[in-house]
Protein backbone atom coordinates (compact mmCIF):
# COMPACT_ATOMS: atom_id res chain seq x y z
CA UNK A 1 0.00 0.00 0.00
CA UNK A 2 2.31 2.40 1.03
CA UNK A 3 5.10 1.15 -1.72
CA UNK A 4 2.07 1.91 -4.15
CA UNK A 5 1.45 5.53 -2.51
CA UNK A 6 5.35 6.15 -3.30
CA UNK A 7 5.27 4.62 -6.51
CA UNK A 8 2.45 7.09 -7.86
CA UNK A 9 3.16 10.17 -5.91
CA UNK A 10 5.17 12.20 -8.60
CA UNK A 11 1.25 12.25 -10.21
CA UNK A 12 -0.07 14.99 -7.38
CA UNK A 13 1.39 18.13 -9.30
CA UNK A 14 0.31 16.71 -12.32
CA UNK A 15 -3.22 16.13 -11.54
CA UNK A 16 -4.20 18.59 -8.91
CA UNK A 17 -4.12 22.33 -10.87
CA UNK A 18 -6.59 20.75 -13.94
CA UNK A 19 -8.55 19.03 -11.37
CA UNK A 20 -9.38 21.91 -9.17
CA UNK A 21 -9.95 24.30 -12.18
CA UNK A 22 -12.25 21.53 -13.59
CA UNK A 23 -14.14 21.47 -10.00
CA UNK A 24 -14.63 24.89 -9.53
CA UNK A 25 -16.23 25.07 -13.44
CA UNK A 26 -18.35 22.04 -13.06
CA UNK A 27 -18.38 20.27 -9.99
CA UNK A 28 -18.89 23.24 -7.77
CA UNK A 29 -21.86 24.59 -10.11
CA UNK A 30 -23.43 20.85 -10.23
CA UNK A 31 -23.72 20.79 -6.20
CA UNK A 32 -24.53 24.42 -5.75
CA UNK A 33 -27.08 24.11 -8.61
CA UNK A 34 -28.65 21.18 -6.91
CA UNK A 35 -28.64 23.01 -3.45
CA UNK A 36 -30.02 25.90 -5.08
CA UNK A 37 -32.71 23.56 -6.57
CA UNK A 38 -34.45 23.71 -3.07
CA UNK A 39 -34.25 27.73 -2.09
CA UNK A 40 -36.37 30.55 -3.07
CA UNK A 41 -34.62 33.26 -4.41
CA UNK A 42 -34.26 35.62 -7.23
CA UNK A 43 -31.76 37.91 -9.00
CA UNK A 44 -32.17 41.13 -6.89
CA UNK A 45 -31.75 38.53 -3.60
CA UNK A 46 -28.59 37.41 -5.09
CA UNK A 47 -26.29 40.66 -3.51
CA UNK A 48 -28.08 40.22 0.13
CA UNK A 49 -27.89 36.57 -0.11
CA UNK A 50 -30.97 36.29 1.46
CA UNK A 51 -33.04 32.84 0.67
CA UNK A 52 -35.71 31.03 2.02
CA UNK A 53 -35.44 27.31 2.18
CA UNK A 54 -38.88 25.59 0.31
CA UNK A 55 -38.03 21.75 -0.10
CA UNK A 56 -39.60 20.12 -3.33
CA UNK A 57 -41.86 23.20 -3.98
CA UNK A 58 -39.80 23.91 -6.84
CA UNK A 59 -39.89 20.73 -8.29
CA UNK A 60 -44.25 20.15 -7.52
CA UNK A 61 -44.59 23.97 -9.50
CA UNK A 62 -42.15 22.75 -12.54
CA UNK A 63 -44.46 19.58 -13.13
CA UNK A 64 -47.19 22.03 -13.38
CA UNK A 65 -45.74 24.52 -15.44
CA UNK A 66 -47.28 24.18 -18.90
CA UNK A 67 -44.46 26.22 -20.13
CA UNK A 68 -42.14 23.34 -18.93
CA UNK A 69 -43.74 20.44 -19.88
CA UNK A 70 -44.20 22.18 -23.46
CA UNK A 71 -40.34 22.56 -22.99
CA UNK A 72 -39.74 19.35 -22.45
CA UNK A 73 -41.83 17.70 -25.03
CA UNK A 74 -40.40 20.11 -27.86
CA UNK A 75 -36.92 19.35 -26.92
CA UNK A 76 -37.85 15.76 -27.28
CA UNK A 77 -39.17 15.58 -30.35
CA UNK A 78 -35.80 18.16 -31.50
CA UNK A 79 -33.42 15.63 -29.85
CA UNK A 80 -35.40 12.17 -31.00
CA UNK A 81 -36.01 13.13 -35.13
CA UNK A 82 -32.63 15.13 -35.22
CA UNK A 83 -30.57 12.46 -33.62
CA UNK A 84 -32.57 9.73 -35.87
CA UNK A 85 -31.78 11.98 -39.11
CA UNK A 86 -28.57 12.43 -38.93
CA UNK A 87 -27.56 9.21 -37.54
CA UNK A 88 -29.37 7.63 -40.80
CA UNK A 89 -27.99 10.73 -43.42
CA UNK A 90 -24.64 10.41 -41.69
CA UNK A 91 -23.99 6.22 -41.73
CA UNK A 92 -25.12 6.89 -45.51
CA UNK A 93 -22.77 9.23 -46.05
CA UNK A 94 -19.94 7.63 -44.33
CA UNK A 95 -20.95 4.62 -46.73
CA UNK A 96 -20.73 6.85 -49.94
CA UNK A 97 -17.27 8.47 -49.43
CA UNK A 98 -15.94 5.21 -48.02
CA UNK A 99 -14.41 3.21 -51.43
CA UNK A 100 -11.58 5.72 -52.43
CA UNK A 101 -12.44 7.98 -55.56
CA UNK A 102 -10.60 11.03 -57.15
CA UNK A 103 -11.02 13.94 -54.54
CA UNK A 104 -11.75 11.84 -51.81
CA UNK A 105 -9.88 13.81 -49.22
CA UNK A 106 -11.04 17.39 -50.18
CA UNK A 107 -14.77 16.04 -50.60
CA UNK A 108 -14.66 14.73 -47.10
CA UNK A 109 -12.68 18.01 -45.69
CA UNK A 110 -15.66 20.28 -47.11
CA UNK A 111 -18.33 17.86 -45.80
CA UNK A 112 -17.10 18.86 -42.78
CA UNK A 113 -17.81 22.57 -42.96
CA UNK A 114 -21.22 22.58 -41.70
CA UNK A 115 -19.82 21.11 -38.22
CA UNK A 116 -17.12 24.01 -37.71
CA UNK A 117 -19.71 26.50 -38.30
CA UNK A 118 -21.12 28.72 -35.62
CA UNK A 119 -24.62 27.41 -34.68
CA UNK A 120 -25.44 31.10 -34.27
CA UNK A 121 -23.72 32.00 -37.08
CA UNK A 122 -25.83 28.77 -39.13
CA UNK A 123 -28.34 29.92 -37.66
CA UNK A 124 -29.01 33.84 -38.69
CA UNK A 125 -27.88 32.48 -42.70
CA UNK A 126 -30.73 30.37 -42.54
CA UNK A 127 -32.99 32.77 -41.17
CA UNK A 128 -32.06 35.81 -43.28
CA UNK A 129 -31.53 33.69 -46.69
CA UNK A 130 -33.11 30.44 -46.35
CA UNK A 131 -36.08 30.58 -45.08
CA UNK A 132 -37.78 33.87 -45.49
CA UNK A 133 -41.26 33.55 -46.72
CA UNK A 134 -40.73 35.96 -49.88
CA UNK A 135 -37.50 35.85 -50.67
CA UNK A 136 -35.97 33.22 -49.11
CA UNK A 137 -33.84 30.97 -51.09
CA UNK A 138 -35.99 27.87 -49.93
CA UNK A 139 -39.65 29.23 -51.50
CA UNK A 140 -38.44 30.61 -53.87
CA UNK A 141 -37.00 27.19 -55.19
CA UNK A 142 -40.41 25.77 -54.68
CA UNK A 143 -42.25 28.92 -56.74
CA UNK A 144 -40.53 26.84 -59.86
CA UNK A 145 -42.49 23.87 -58.83
CA UNK A 146 -45.90 26.00 -58.45
CA UNK A 147 -45.51 25.37 -54.78
CA UNK A 148 -45.98 28.40 -52.14
CA UNK A 149 -44.02 27.84 -49.65
CA UNK A 150 -44.84 28.69 -46.17
CA UNK A 151 -43.38 30.78 -43.25
CA UNK A 152 -40.53 28.69 -42.36
CA UNK A 153 -39.83 30.18 -38.90
CA UNK A 154 -43.09 31.50 -38.16
CA UNK A 155 -45.52 29.04 -38.64
CA UNK A 156 -46.93 25.75 -36.90
CA UNK A 157 -45.25 22.98 -37.61
CA UNK A 158 -42.42 24.61 -39.98
CA UNK A 159 -40.88 26.52 -37.23
CA UNK A 160 -39.93 23.02 -35.10
CA UNK A 161 -39.44 21.44 -38.20
CA UNK A 162 -36.74 24.11 -39.60
CA UNK A 163 -34.87 24.06 -36.43
CA UNK A 164 -34.46 20.73 -36.40
CA UNK A 165 -33.12 20.71 -40.19
CA UNK A 166 -30.74 22.93 -38.44
CA UNK A 167 -29.59 20.85 -36.09
CA UNK A 168 -29.46 17.86 -38.57
CA UNK A 169 -27.35 19.72 -40.78
CA UNK A 170 -24.83 20.61 -38.06
CA UNK A 171 -24.43 16.98 -36.90
CA UNK A 172 -24.70 14.97 -39.90
CA UNK A 173 -21.10 15.52 -40.27
CA UNK A 174 -19.87 14.15 -36.96
CA UNK A 175 -21.74 11.00 -37.41
CA UNK A 176 -19.66 10.80 -40.91
CA UNK A 177 -16.57 11.23 -39.99
CA UNK A 178 -16.51 9.03 -37.13
CA UNK A 179 -18.89 6.31 -38.73
CA UNK A 180 -15.96 6.63 -41.54
CA UNK A 181 -12.88 5.93 -39.08
CA UNK A 182 -14.85 3.11 -37.86
CA UNK A 183 -15.40 1.59 -41.63
CA UNK A 184 -11.94 2.15 -42.01
CA UNK A 185 -11.14 0.37 -39.22
CA UNK A 186 -12.97 -3.21 -40.22
CA UNK A 187 -10.11 -5.03 -41.36
CA UNK A 188 -9.58 -5.88 -45.07
CA UNK A 189 -9.43 -9.67 -44.54
CA UNK A 190 -12.69 -9.68 -43.38
CA UNK A 191 -14.47 -8.14 -46.53
CA UNK A 192 -12.11 -10.31 -48.49
CA UNK A 193 -13.64 -13.19 -46.87
CA UNK A 194 -16.96 -11.93 -46.97
CA UNK A 195 -16.46 -11.55 -51.11
CA UNK A 196 -15.06 -15.06 -51.60
CA UNK A 197 -18.10 -16.75 -49.38
CA UNK A 198 -19.99 -14.32 -52.24
CA UNK A 199 -21.72 -11.61 -50.20
CA UNK A 200 -22.98 -8.61 -52.42
CA UNK A 201 -22.27 -5.59 -51.13
CA UNK A 202 -25.47 -4.71 -49.39
CA UNK A 203 -24.93 -8.06 -47.43
CA UNK A 204 -21.49 -7.13 -46.73
CA UNK A 205 -23.15 -3.67 -45.54
CA UNK A 206 -25.98 -5.33 -43.55
CA UNK A 207 -23.82 -8.12 -41.84
CA UNK A 208 -20.13 -7.20 -41.27
CA UNK A 209 -20.20 -3.52 -41.48
CA UNK A 210 -22.86 -2.38 -39.53
CA UNK A 211 -21.97 -4.95 -36.65
CA UNK A 212 -18.49 -4.04 -36.53
CA UNK A 213 -19.23 -0.44 -36.22
CA UNK A 214 -21.61 -1.31 -33.55
CA UNK A 215 -19.58 0.46 -30.46
CA UNK A 216 -18.67 3.99 -32.60
CA UNK A 217 -22.34 3.88 -33.58
CA UNK A 218 -23.11 3.33 -29.83
CA UNK A 219 -20.72 6.53 -28.98
CA UNK A 220 -21.63 9.01 -31.52
CA UNK A 221 -25.74 8.07 -30.80
CA UNK A 222 -24.64 9.11 -27.36
CA UNK A 223 -23.04 12.58 -27.65
CA UNK A 224 -25.58 13.16 -30.77
CA UNK A 225 -28.20 12.71 -27.63
CA UNK A 226 -26.47 14.92 -25.35
CA UNK A 227 -25.33 18.11 -27.80
CA UNK A 228 -29.13 18.02 -29.28
CA UNK A 229 -30.74 17.51 -25.77
CA UNK A 230 -28.51 21.06 -24.70
CA UNK A 231 -29.19 22.66 -28.25
CA UNK A 232 -29.53 26.42 -27.60
CA UNK A 233 -28.26 28.49 -30.39
CA UNK A 234 -29.73 27.14 -33.36
CA UNK A 235 -33.14 28.32 -32.15
CA UNK A 236 -32.19 31.13 -30.16
CA UNK A 237 -30.71 32.73 -33.07
CA UNK A 238 -33.81 31.75 -35.57
CA UNK A 239 -37.06 31.52 -33.81
CA UNK A 240 -35.90 32.32 -29.92
CA UNK A 241 -38.57 29.82 -29.30
CA UNK A 242 -41.41 30.80 -31.43
CA UNK A 243 -44.01 30.97 -32.94
CA UNK A 244 -45.97 31.39 -28.81
CA UNK A 245 -43.71 28.33 -27.25
CA UNK A 246 -43.15 26.36 -30.33
CA UNK A 247 -40.13 26.08 -30.66
CA UNK A 248 -38.52 26.69 -26.81
CA UNK A 249 -36.54 24.13 -25.59
CA UNK A 250 -35.48 23.15 -22.00
CA UNK A 251 -31.90 24.65 -22.44
CA UNK A 252 -33.72 28.44 -23.80
CA UNK A 253 -36.59 28.14 -21.71
CA UNK A 254 -34.15 28.32 -18.27
CA UNK A 255 -32.05 30.98 -19.93
CA UNK A 256 -35.22 32.86 -20.09
CA UNK A 257 -35.76 31.92 -16.30
CA UNK A 258 -32.78 32.62 -15.36
CA UNK A 259 -31.73 35.56 -17.17
CA UNK A 260 -34.92 37.53 -18.42
CA UNK A 261 -37.55 36.33 -16.08
CA UNK A 262 -34.81 36.38 -12.95
CA UNK A 263 -36.39 33.61 -11.25
CA UNK A 264 -32.62 32.58 -10.70
CA UNK A 265 -34.01 29.40 -8.54
CA UNK A 266 -36.79 27.99 -10.18
CA UNK A 267 -34.12 28.35 -13.13
CA UNK A 268 -31.85 25.73 -10.91
CA UNK A 269 -34.47 23.37 -10.52
CA UNK A 270 -35.22 23.00 -14.00
CA UNK A 271 -31.94 22.44 -14.63
CA UNK A 272 -31.52 20.23 -11.85
CA UNK A 273 -34.39 18.03 -13.27
CA UNK A 274 -32.43 18.62 -17.54
CA UNK A 275 -29.22 17.24 -15.77
CA UNK A 276 -31.00 14.32 -14.56
CA UNK A 277 -32.16 13.25 -17.71
CA UNK A 278 -29.58 13.79 -19.63
CA UNK A 279 -27.65 12.30 -17.10
CA UNK A 280 -29.60 8.93 -16.97
CA UNK A 281 -30.10 8.47 -20.26
CA UNK A 282 -26.10 8.79 -21.08
CA UNK A 283 -25.51 6.91 -18.15
CA UNK A 284 -27.62 3.90 -19.45
CA UNK A 285 -26.22 3.94 -22.55
CA UNK A 286 -22.91 3.94 -21.54
CA UNK A 287 -22.98 0.95 -19.47
CA UNK A 288 -24.95 -0.53 -22.58
CA UNK A 289 -21.60 0.23 -24.62
CA UNK A 290 -19.58 -0.85 -21.93
CA UNK A 291 -21.33 -4.39 -21.98
CA UNK A 292 -21.60 -4.00 -25.61
CA UNK A 293 -17.82 -4.23 -25.63
CA UNK A 294 -16.42 -1.08 -25.31
CA UNK A 295 -14.11 -1.76 -22.45
CA UNK A 296 -11.13 0.21 -24.19
CA UNK A 297 -13.08 3.18 -23.51
CA UNK A 298 -12.60 2.97 -19.50
CA UNK A 299 -9.71 0.90 -18.53
CA UNK A 300 -7.10 0.76 -20.92
CA UNK B 1 -20.06 -4.27 -65.48
CA UNK B 2 -22.85 -1.05 -66.86
CA UNK B 3 -24.86 -1.72 -63.89
CA UNK B 4 -21.72 -0.77 -61.56
CA UNK B 5 -21.43 2.63 -63.56
CA UNK B 6 -24.68 3.16 -63.37
CA UNK B 7 -24.06 2.66 -59.22
CA UNK B 8 -21.45 5.25 -59.64
CA UNK B 9 -23.20 7.68 -60.93
CA UNK B 10 -25.84 7.73 -58.66
CA UNK B 11 -22.83 7.85 -55.90
CA UNK B 12 -21.18 10.26 -57.08
CA UNK B 13 -24.29 12.70 -57.45
CA UNK B 14 -25.86 12.02 -53.85
CA UNK B 15 -22.05 13.24 -52.67
CA UNK B 16 -22.24 16.06 -55.47
CA UNK B 17 -26.06 16.94 -53.83
CA UNK B 18 -24.65 16.54 -50.32
CA UNK B 19 -21.48 19.33 -51.20
CA UNK B 20 -23.52 21.74 -52.75
CA UNK B 21 -26.35 21.78 -49.55
CA UNK B 22 -23.30 21.66 -46.82
CA UNK B 23 -21.35 24.19 -48.85
CA UNK B 24 -24.56 26.63 -50.06
CA UNK B 25 -24.54 28.86 -47.23
CA UNK B 26 -21.07 29.51 -46.96
CA UNK B 27 -21.44 30.67 -50.48
CA UNK B 28 -24.69 32.57 -50.03
CA UNK B 29 -23.27 34.37 -47.33
CA UNK B 30 -20.14 35.65 -48.67
CA UNK B 31 -21.85 36.51 -52.00
CA UNK B 32 -24.31 38.80 -49.93
CA UNK B 33 -20.93 40.28 -47.83
CA UNK B 34 -19.99 41.66 -50.91
CA UNK B 35 -23.10 43.66 -52.34
CA UNK B 36 -23.99 47.03 -51.77
CA UNK B 37 -27.15 48.28 -50.02
CA UNK B 38 -28.94 48.59 -53.55
CA UNK B 39 -27.73 45.44 -54.99
CA UNK B 40 -29.24 43.64 -51.56
CA UNK B 41 -32.80 45.08 -52.05
CA UNK B 42 -33.10 42.62 -54.76
CA UNK B 43 -33.39 38.89 -54.77
CA UNK B 44 -30.75 37.27 -52.70
CA UNK B 45 -29.64 35.07 -55.07
CA UNK B 46 -28.54 37.39 -57.97
CA UNK B 47 -24.82 36.01 -59.09
CA UNK B 48 -23.84 39.09 -61.53
CA UNK B 49 -23.16 42.52 -59.58
CA UNK B 50 -20.43 44.76 -58.87
CA UNK B 51 -18.44 43.74 -55.59
CA UNK B 52 -17.76 45.92 -53.43
CA UNK B 53 -15.63 46.01 -50.10
CA UNK B 54 -17.63 48.61 -48.07
CA UNK B 55 -19.45 46.07 -45.61
CA UNK B 56 -16.10 45.03 -44.27
CA UNK B 57 -14.79 48.31 -43.65
CA UNK B 58 -17.93 49.46 -41.86
CA UNK B 59 -18.32 47.07 -39.75
CA UNK B 60 -14.76 47.55 -38.67
CA UNK B 61 -15.95 51.32 -38.58
CA UNK B 62 -19.40 51.39 -37.06
CA UNK B 63 -19.85 47.88 -35.46
CA UNK B 64 -16.43 47.74 -33.42
CA UNK B 65 -15.79 44.13 -35.02
CA UNK B 66 -12.27 44.91 -34.63
CA UNK B 67 -12.41 45.23 -30.92
CA UNK B 68 -14.52 41.92 -30.60
CA UNK B 69 -12.14 40.36 -32.62
CA UNK B 70 -9.37 40.84 -30.24
CA UNK B 71 -11.37 40.24 -27.11
CA UNK B 72 -12.45 36.50 -29.08
CA UNK B 73 -8.52 35.88 -30.19
CA UNK B 74 -7.42 37.08 -26.11
CA UNK B 75 -9.99 34.82 -24.81
CA UNK B 76 -9.26 31.84 -27.31
CA UNK B 77 -5.59 31.80 -26.78
CA UNK B 78 -5.83 32.36 -22.66
CA UNK B 79 -8.29 29.32 -22.86
CA UNK B 80 -6.90 27.28 -24.73
CA UNK B 81 -3.70 27.20 -24.30
CA UNK B 82 -4.46 27.09 -20.47
CA UNK B 83 -6.47 24.12 -20.37
CA UNK B 84 -3.43 22.66 -22.15
CA UNK B 85 -0.94 23.31 -20.23
CA UNK B 86 -2.98 22.22 -16.92
CA UNK B 87 -5.05 19.75 -18.78
CA UNK B 88 -2.08 17.69 -20.35
CA UNK B 89 -0.38 16.74 -17.81
CA UNK B 90 -3.15 15.88 -15.90
CA UNK B 91 -4.12 13.40 -18.90
CA UNK B 92 -0.45 11.92 -18.58
CA UNK B 93 -0.71 11.26 -15.07
CA UNK B 94 -4.40 9.31 -15.58
CA UNK B 95 -2.61 7.52 -18.02
CA UNK B 96 0.41 6.92 -16.66
CA UNK B 97 -0.54 6.13 -12.67
CA UNK B 98 -2.62 4.55 -10.32
CA UNK B 99 -4.48 7.28 -8.89
CA UNK B 100 -7.18 6.81 -6.54
CA UNK B 101 -10.84 7.01 -8.15
CA UNK B 102 -9.10 7.33 -11.44
CA UNK B 103 -12.04 5.94 -13.12
CA UNK B 104 -14.85 8.30 -11.29
CA UNK B 105 -12.36 11.25 -12.52
CA UNK B 106 -12.76 9.97 -16.37
CA UNK B 107 -16.07 9.18 -15.69
CA UNK B 108 -16.64 12.66 -14.48
CA UNK B 109 -14.83 14.65 -17.00
CA UNK B 110 -16.82 12.63 -20.00
CA UNK B 111 -20.22 13.27 -17.86
CA UNK B 112 -19.11 17.07 -18.26
CA UNK B 113 -19.00 16.81 -21.96
CA UNK B 114 -22.76 15.23 -21.66
CA UNK B 115 -24.34 17.52 -19.24
CA UNK B 116 -26.32 21.10 -20.30
CA UNK B 117 -23.99 23.66 -20.12
CA UNK B 118 -26.87 25.96 -18.46
CA UNK B 119 -26.42 23.84 -15.46
CA UNK B 120 -23.04 24.92 -14.70
CA UNK B 121 -23.38 28.76 -15.90
CA UNK B 122 -26.26 29.28 -13.52
CA UNK B 123 -24.58 28.87 -10.71
CA UNK B 124 -21.36 30.21 -11.57
CA UNK B 125 -23.51 33.50 -12.63
CA UNK B 126 -24.92 33.50 -9.45
CA UNK B 127 -20.89 33.55 -7.52
CA UNK B 128 -19.85 35.80 -9.79
CA UNK B 129 -22.82 38.54 -9.42
CA UNK B 130 -22.21 38.31 -5.58
CA UNK B 131 -18.34 38.75 -5.77
CA UNK B 132 -19.06 41.38 -7.87
CA UNK B 133 -16.99 40.27 -11.11
CA UNK B 134 -19.73 39.19 -13.44
CA UNK B 135 -19.01 40.44 -16.70
CA UNK B 136 -15.25 40.92 -16.31
CA UNK B 137 -13.00 39.07 -18.48
CA UNK B 138 -11.98 36.97 -15.90
CA UNK B 139 -15.39 35.37 -15.39
CA UNK B 140 -15.75 34.78 -19.01
CA UNK B 141 -12.22 32.90 -19.01
CA UNK B 142 -13.10 30.66 -15.89
CA UNK B 143 -16.28 29.90 -17.17
CA UNK B 144 -15.21 29.23 -20.63
CA UNK B 145 -12.73 26.99 -19.46
CA UNK B 146 -15.37 23.98 -19.22
CA UNK B 147 -14.96 23.66 -22.65
CA UNK B 148 -11.36 22.95 -23.74
CA UNK B 149 -10.60 22.05 -20.48
CA UNK B 150 -12.74 18.03 -20.39
CA UNK B 151 -11.71 17.96 -24.11
CA UNK B 152 -8.24 18.18 -23.08
CA UNK B 153 -7.91 16.03 -20.44
CA UNK B 154 -10.30 13.01 -22.34
CA UNK B 155 -8.59 13.48 -25.39
CA UNK B 156 -4.93 13.20 -23.82
CA UNK B 157 -5.39 10.05 -22.24
CA UNK B 158 -6.34 8.28 -24.76
CA UNK B 159 -3.68 9.78 -27.32
CA UNK B 160 -1.04 8.80 -24.02
CA UNK B 161 -2.59 5.82 -23.62
CA UNK B 162 -1.62 4.75 -27.40
CA UNK B 163 1.81 5.37 -26.83
CA UNK B 164 4.36 2.82 -25.39
CA UNK B 165 6.17 3.16 -21.96
CA UNK B 166 9.16 1.37 -22.95
CA UNK B 167 11.06 4.72 -24.04
CA UNK B 168 10.11 6.53 -21.03
CA UNK B 169 11.43 3.72 -18.77
CA UNK B 170 14.08 3.23 -20.56
CA UNK B 171 15.10 7.30 -20.29
CA UNK B 172 14.65 6.98 -16.52
CA UNK B 173 17.04 3.98 -16.63
CA UNK B 174 19.37 6.63 -18.45
CA UNK B 175 18.78 8.95 -15.13
CA UNK B 176 16.36 11.39 -16.39
CA UNK B 177 13.56 12.29 -14.27
CA UNK B 178 10.36 12.02 -14.43
CA UNK B 179 9.35 15.80 -15.75
CA UNK B 180 12.65 15.81 -18.20
CA UNK B 181 11.65 12.61 -19.70
CA UNK B 182 7.72 14.04 -19.71
CA UNK B 183 8.75 17.09 -21.92
CA UNK B 184 11.49 15.76 -24.08
CA UNK B 185 9.94 12.10 -24.54
CA UNK B 186 6.15 12.22 -24.25
CA UNK B 187 5.25 15.66 -25.24
CA UNK B 188 7.48 15.46 -28.49
CA UNK B 189 5.75 11.93 -29.40
CA UNK B 190 2.22 13.20 -28.66
CA UNK B 191 2.16 16.50 -30.92
CA UNK B 192 -0.41 14.79 -32.99
CA UNK B 193 -2.79 14.38 -30.08
CA UNK B 194 -1.88 17.87 -29.56
CA UNK B 195 -2.51 19.41 -32.55
CA UNK B 196 -6.10 17.82 -32.09
CA UNK B 197 -6.85 19.14 -28.76
CA UNK B 198 -5.96 22.10 -30.05
CA UNK B 199 -8.05 22.63 -32.92
CA UNK B 200 -11.22 20.97 -31.66
CA UNK B 201 -11.05 23.32 -28.68
CA UNK B 202 -10.10 26.39 -30.52
CA UNK B 203 -13.23 26.07 -32.37
CA UNK B 204 -15.66 24.92 -30.00
CA UNK B 205 -14.45 28.32 -27.83
CA UNK B 206 -14.33 30.22 -30.61
CA UNK B 207 -17.82 29.19 -31.78
CA UNK B 208 -19.53 29.10 -28.04
CA UNK B 209 -22.71 31.41 -27.54
CA UNK B 210 -24.19 30.96 -24.38
CA UNK B 211 -21.39 30.97 -21.87
CA UNK B 212 -20.28 34.80 -23.46
CA UNK B 213 -24.15 35.83 -24.09
CA UNK B 214 -24.27 35.32 -20.02
CA UNK B 215 -20.53 35.96 -18.80
CA UNK B 216 -19.32 38.59 -20.92
CA UNK B 217 -19.79 42.09 -19.94
CA UNK B 218 -19.37 44.81 -23.03
CA UNK B 219 -16.06 45.50 -22.39
CA UNK B 220 -15.11 41.62 -22.62
CA UNK B 221 -17.52 41.08 -25.71
CA UNK B 222 -16.42 38.07 -28.46
CA UNK B 223 -17.63 38.45 -31.94
CA UNK B 224 -20.29 35.71 -31.84
CA UNK B 225 -21.93 37.99 -29.38
CA UNK B 226 -21.89 40.89 -31.71
CA UNK B 227 -23.48 38.91 -34.12
CA UNK B 228 -26.59 39.11 -32.21
CA UNK B 229 -26.86 43.34 -32.40
CA UNK B 230 -28.03 42.63 -36.23
CA UNK B 231 -31.01 40.48 -34.79
CA UNK B 232 -31.61 42.92 -31.83
CA UNK B 233 -32.36 46.28 -32.08
CA UNK B 234 -28.94 47.82 -31.64
CA UNK B 235 -26.69 50.35 -34.04
CA UNK B 236 -26.33 47.82 -36.75
CA UNK B 237 -29.65 46.43 -36.62
CA UNK B 238 -31.06 45.11 -40.25
CA UNK B 239 -28.28 45.26 -42.39
CA UNK B 240 -28.12 42.43 -44.34
CA UNK B 241 -24.63 43.25 -45.93
CA UNK B 242 -22.96 44.21 -42.52
CA UNK B 243 -24.27 41.44 -41.23
CA UNK B 244 -23.20 38.84 -44.15
CA UNK B 245 -19.48 40.66 -43.69
CA UNK B 246 -19.56 39.70 -40.12
CA UNK B 247 -20.66 36.12 -40.27
CA UNK B 248 -18.04 35.82 -43.17
CA UNK B 249 -15.39 37.06 -40.35
CA UNK B 250 -16.66 34.28 -37.76
CA UNK B 251 -17.30 31.14 -40.24
CA UNK B 252 -14.11 32.35 -42.63
CA UNK B 253 -11.28 31.39 -40.03
CA UNK B 254 -12.52 28.51 -38.71
CA UNK B 255 -13.55 26.73 -41.95
CA UNK B 256 -9.92 27.44 -42.98
CA UNK B 257 -8.18 25.87 -39.88
CA UNK B 258 -10.19 23.23 -40.09
CA UNK B 259 -9.13 22.44 -43.84
CA UNK B 260 -5.44 22.87 -43.29
CA UNK B 261 -5.18 20.97 -40.29
CA UNK B 262 -8.32 18.53 -41.38
CA UNK B 263 -6.34 15.64 -40.41
CA UNK B 264 -5.92 16.08 -36.57
CA UNK B 265 -9.45 17.92 -36.36
CA UNK B 266 -11.11 14.66 -37.88
CA UNK B 267 -8.65 12.55 -35.41
CA UNK B 268 -9.64 14.53 -32.40
CA UNK B 269 -13.76 13.89 -33.54
CA UNK B 270 -13.22 10.78 -33.74
CA UNK B 271 -10.60 9.95 -30.75
CA UNK B 272 -13.13 12.19 -29.17
CA UNK B 273 -16.18 10.30 -29.21
CA UNK B 274 -14.66 6.15 -29.19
Amino acid sequence: MFKRVKENVWSFPYLVPALIVLLAVTGYPVVVGIINSFYKFDLSDIITNERKFVGLDNFIKLFADDRFLNALYITTIYTVVSVILSLIIGVLLALLIERPFPGKNIVRSLLLVPMVMAPAATGIIWKNFFFGPEHGIINNFLKIFGISGPGWLTSYPWALISVIILETVFSIPLVMIVIDAGLMSIPNSVIEAAKIDGANYYRQVLHIKIPMIRSSFLMVLIFRISTSFRSFDFIYSTTMGGPGTNTETLGLYIYNLAIRILKISYASSASTIMGIIIGSVTFILLVYVMRAGGERFWSK
Amino acid sequence: MVKIKVINIFRYLAILIALILSLLPVFVVILNSFKSPAELQKLSMSFFFKPTLDNYIDIVRECEFLFQLKNTLFMVIVTVSLSAIIGIPAAYSLSRAKILFKNWIMFFVLLVRFLPYIMFIIPLFILMTRLGISGTQFSLFLTMMMIPLPITIWLMKGFFDDIPVDVEEAAYIDGSSRFGAFLRIVIPSATPGIAAIIVLSTIFTWNQLLIPLIMAGSESRTVIIGLLQFIGGETCFARVGLMSAWIVGIIVPAIIISLIVNKYMVKGFTQGVD
